[in-house]
């Protein structure tokens, strides 16, 4: 399949450039309604190459490009191995599909006049996420992570005309992830003046010859704080809930499904291939932390989620608790020889970019038809609105993972890594999990199914197909994934073994 | 050619779109909803020769990774609980209308989702029936507690609610917390979830300290099978409407509970394990106290439909026990009262569903002297009232005396003792309720009715009928039970 021509051999740079170009012409090329078409045709094309990139790693193994033809590790370099590819490629699908529902959710959630600006932020986040994701340069890592970090809070200010708060929650994200980047900058900075490169790769090589000094140490706290911020891994995950309540439902569904995967991407990036010397940054204490930290997101985000009275609050608590999980089969992944807990934290990281994504748009279908989610608004929806709240439900059941969804996969993995590698109490605590999702996904089924309907003389009925389609796209793959799973586990098992191959 | 077990899977997935399809169209809907059940029932019946020939079919549906796949295998106890199932479905569905159009009106709300719901907990109870490894089983089971939520909720009044929760919580929590983790620590140690006849885990290093731990987490687990503390939700379910009480929470969900357990007990653990670890130890005292506490409250119930639901639980643990105890002859009563109970049970519940419908009586006290104006229905109840205590001539005599029979052979006399006395409660329980029917006088002021429409009286004749035949001619059940072990 190579329909790049001589192309071929730039698809990592490619990955990058279109989305950016795209973004670059948006505002020239497309006003009103034809932005829209730019930005779909765009990620169309982003969304190509990436399936393209991760069909080739599979086939020959990682890539590494130099940009510019400067030779390494002087110049910068593009490195795509299966994760990145993984990653890239769920950042662009769940980008091209929520790309699509934005067609209609923009039209009254934007200002006419900021369409241009929306599309050309929209796309410039997609292209930081997925620079992050493709780079092999640390300082091109953290400019990456600067141009996605600042379009999203402008995307989520762009939430005022619906709900002044937005631009409070824009704010208080600028605030912390400010304080999040600068601590990874700080850190790379520490790492530069042991090292003196920025190349990962290289990096990994001289942090290996030299003996961990207080330097070190400090760049490792540095980084695990401001990653703890970009996961928003408990507690430091207070600039989420409101962030993803207020902004444009279609960028909710963006950052739900994809930012925060990013972030672990880092963490999975810099602890077990740049930093993965003998000394290691998952050291106990590190481990304990991580964690810790992961269990009790677990516990207080599902247990916080059961207690909010809107749909995306809700929808926003419960990821904290998801990127617990994640966080959890990363932290003790390298304890694990057989890799189980590694390949169900890579599985969950796309299972709950497809459930959660999937899960904002429909709450962004509430919010067009009702001009809100608040719970008391929602009594008896599953009447009026049966395919909106049954794909609610749908993705509620894979919060919960219920067999035949693909939180039920990811779940299966990352406990049989927890009881193989020792922890069992952490296992009860990832069950618990599941125990608590039941609740919070059942405070939704009873609105919605038992409770009767309100009369506020708004129209009830079902969704347009515009809005409809994409939010069961990303329910449907991971139904489907949840009952044909091989593919993507062992995509996620390769990944998770070149992972820990890494860290020795 | 598509294999008899996927079909039996796909006739009830057929059987749970077409309500929705047909909204427009009653009639057809409710020619379907007869339909489907009885096509299930010629599939299922159609295995039975090559099980009983021990022939085996198996298909694989989906391979999920490395000793991970959805398959399904017929063998004796899932085709026990199959036949089961997919029989009592035919006439449950009969009772239905007898007991919905009645009650609810000929176009209730929400029926479609009540019928298409009852086709998904008969596609989980045959899934489970037919699964081959507990990664199948696992899934069947969520889907059973999922798709009778809707149903124990139909009422949507506040009480539904409450009890929706409790079902919810009880079932899924015990499944996750307890099931899921035997079935993955079970998966670690044996490296495969598949079914054997003698257990994986007999031929693996697992220690009996692990055994042990195993045999309380799954038998907790299940908890469908409604083993104390985890009974609650089984009398909270009776806010349902009667045939779903009928079908699922005498015949489908609590069987499917009860099958899990036996089936993890012959095809997981193994029996050989079983006898004489102290889990089992645990499991058994539980089921035997379990036994003898729901006689008990079922005693002080005055609602006919909760009285029978703590007669269940109390018979339900029999078949725990006797799968616990694990001599061939208590696996064998215990595998054959999963039919023999269920004959009897949903005698019982259609009578009450009957009663309901002719004279809106719910409240044991309001039905003494009842029979003389439904004499039909009154003796069908006392013929399921004989069955589910185990007197002869009615079906229920065989299952507990193989289940007295192996407790004698395995020397446990307290077993025994509760079983014999349990049985004495079951009279206490039961009886009076069928005698002051006919014998007692008629309370003052009871309103007029006659009996139910014959629709309701023609199910509950054929279950009441089917007690007195499998008797005298156990047949096909008692020898595909007699398979199981």
């Amino acid at each position: 399949m190579n329909f790049l021509g001589a192309w071929s051999h730039h698809l990592p740079v490619l990955l990058v450039l279109i989305p950016l170009i795209g973004a670059v012409l948006s505002p020239i090329v497309a006003r009103g309604s034809r932005g829209w078409a730019w930005a779909f045709l765009t990620m169309v094309a982003t969304a190509t190459v990436a399936l393209e990139l991760l069909l080739r790693i599979r086939s020959s193994g990682p890539i590494s490009y130099p940009l510019g033809g400067w030779n390494l590790p002087f110049g910068i370099e593009l490195y795509v191995d299966l994760l990145s590819a993984i990653i890239a490629l769920v950042v662009a699908g769940v980008g091209l599909v929520v790309t699509f529902y934005a067609r209609t959710s923009v039209r009254f959630e934007i200002p006419d006049d900021r369409f241009g600006f929306f599309w050309s932020l929209w796309l410039l986040a997609i292209t930081g996420l997925i620079g992050i994701v493709i780079t092999g340069d640390a300082f091109n890592l953290y400019v990456m992570l600067e141009i996605s970090s600042l379009t999203i809070y402008g995307l989520i200010a762009m939430g005022r005309m619906r709900d002044r708060r937005a631009l409070t929650a824009a704010f208080n994200y600028l605030i912390l992830g400010s304080i999040g980047a600068a601590f990874i900058l700080i850190a790379i900075g520490l790492l530069y003046s042991e090292t003196g490169t920025l190349n990962m790769a290289d990096l990994h090589r001289r942090l290996g010859a030299i003996e961990a000094n207080a330097t070190i140490r400090s760049a490792r706290a540095f980084l695990l704080a401001g990653l703890g911020l970009k996961m928003a891994l408990f507690p430091l995950h207070l600039w989420m809930p409101a962030a993803y309540s207020r902004a444009p439902s279609a960028v909710a569904g963006l950052l739900a499904a994809t930012a925060t995967k990013v972030g672990i991407y880092m963490a999975m990036r810099f602890f077990y291939t740049v930093l993965a010397t003998d000394e290691g940054i998952l050291t106990a204490p590190n481990v304990l932390i991580l964690s810790g930290c992961a269990g009790a997101a677990i516990v207080f985000g599902s247990a916080t989620a059961a207690r909010q009275r809107s749909l995306s609050l809700l929808l926003a608590f419960s990821s904290v608790a998801q990127i617990g999980y994640i966080v959890l089969g990363m932290a003790i992944g390298h304890s694990d020889p057989t890799g189980y807990a590694m390949t169900g934290s890579i599985l969950h990281i796309i299972s709950h970019a497809l459930m959660k994504g999937g899960l904002f748009l429909c709450a962004g279908i509430f919010i067009w038809r009702l001009g809100t989610n608040d719970f008391d608004q929602l009594a008896g929806i599953g009447r009026r609105m049966p395919w909106t709240s049954a794909a609610v439900v749908a993705g509620g059941l894979g919060l919960i993972g219920v067999p035949g969804t693909a939180g039920f996969i990811s779940k299966l993995f990352l406990l049989r890594g927890l009881f193989e590698s020792g922890h069992p109490l952490l296992a009860v605590l990832v069950l618990t999990g599941s125990v608590l999702a039941a609740i919070y996904t059942w405070r939704f089924v009873e609105i919605a199914y038992l409770k009767p309907p309100v009369e506020n003389g708004l129209d009830h009925s079902e969704a347009p197909l515009g809005m409809l389609i994409p939010a069961w796209i990303l329910i449907g793959a991971s139904l489907v994934i949840g009952f044909y799973p091989g593919p993507i586990i062992e995509i996620a098992s390769e990944a998770a073994s070149t992972l820990l191959g890494g860290s020795g | 050619m598509i294999s008899l077990p996927l079909l039996a899977l796909l006739i009830p997935l057929v059987g749970a779109l077409l309500p929705w399809l047909l909204r427009r169209s009653p009639t057809v809907r409710n020619a379907v909803t007869l339909l489907i059940p009885l096509l299930l029932l010629v599939t299922v019946v159609k295995m039975v020769p090559t099980v009983l020939a021990q022939e085996a079919i198996e298909v694989t549906l989906i391979s999920v990774g490395p000793g991970l796949s959805f398959a399904l295998e017929v063998d004796a106890l899932g085709m026990l609980f199959a036949l089961v199932s997919s029989s009592l479905w035919l006439l449950n569905s009969l009772f239905s209308f007898g007991y919905m159009y009645p009650i609810h009106g000929n176009s209730f709300e929400g029926q479609e989702r009540y019928w298409s719901c009852f086709s998904l907990a008969i596609l989980a109870a045959i899934g489970i029936a037919f699964s081959a490894n507990l990664l199948t089983l696992f899934f069947f089971y969520e889907l059973m507690t999922f798709s009778t939520w809707p149903l124990v909720t139909h009422s949507k009044t506040a009480e539904a609610r409450r009890s929706g929760r409790i079902y919810l919580g009880i079932l899924l929590g015990s499944s996750t917390l307890l099931l899921l983790t035997a079935i993955i620590w079970t998966w670690i140690i044996t490296g495969t979830l598949d079914f054997s006849p003698g257990g994986i885990l007999a031929s693996s290093d697992a220690t009996p300290g692990q055994i042990s731990m195993l045999i309380v987490l799954f038998f907790f687990g299940a908890g469908k099978s409604a083993i104390f503390p985890l009974h609650q939700w089984l009398p909270r379910a009776m806010v349902a409407p009667t045939p779903v009480s009928a079908l699922l929470h005498a015949v489908a969900v609590v069987k499917a509970g009860v099958f899990t357990v036996l089936k993890i007990a012959t095809s997981v653990i193994g029996t050989d394990l079983l006898i004489g670890s102290w889990g089992a130890e645990v499991v058994a005292w539980t089921a035997a106290f379990t036994i003898l506490l729901a006689s008990l409250i079922a005693l002080t119930r005055q609602q006919l439909k909760e009285r029978l639901a703590y007669s269940t639980i109390s018979q339900l643990n029999y078949i725990v026990l006797g799968a616990v105890v694990a001599f061939p002859a208590a696996i064998e009563g215990a595998s054959l009262h999963i039919a023999m109970h269920a004959f009897g049970k949903i005698t019982l519940f259609f009578a009450a569903g009957a009663i309901y419908v002719a004279s809106r009586k719910t409240s044991v006290d309001e039905m003494a002297g009842i029979g003389r104006r439904m004499p039909w229905t009154m003796t069908a109840f006392l013929i399921g009232t004989v069955s589910v205590i185990g007197l002869p001539p009615m079906c229920g005599m065989w299952s507990k005396w193989l289940l007295a029979e192996g407790m004698i052979a395995a020397h446990q006399w307290a077993f025994l003792g509760a079983l014999l006395l349990s049985s004495l409660l079951s009279i206490a329980y039961l009886m009076p309720i069928a005698l002051r029917a006919f014998f007692a006088a008629e309370s003052e002021g009871s309103s007029e009715h006659g009996e139910a429409p014959w629709i309701c009286r023609i199910p509950l004749l054929l279950s009441a009928a089917a007690c007195l035949v499998l008797f005298l001619w156990p047949g096909v059940f008692a020898r595909l039970a007699g398979m199981v072990g």
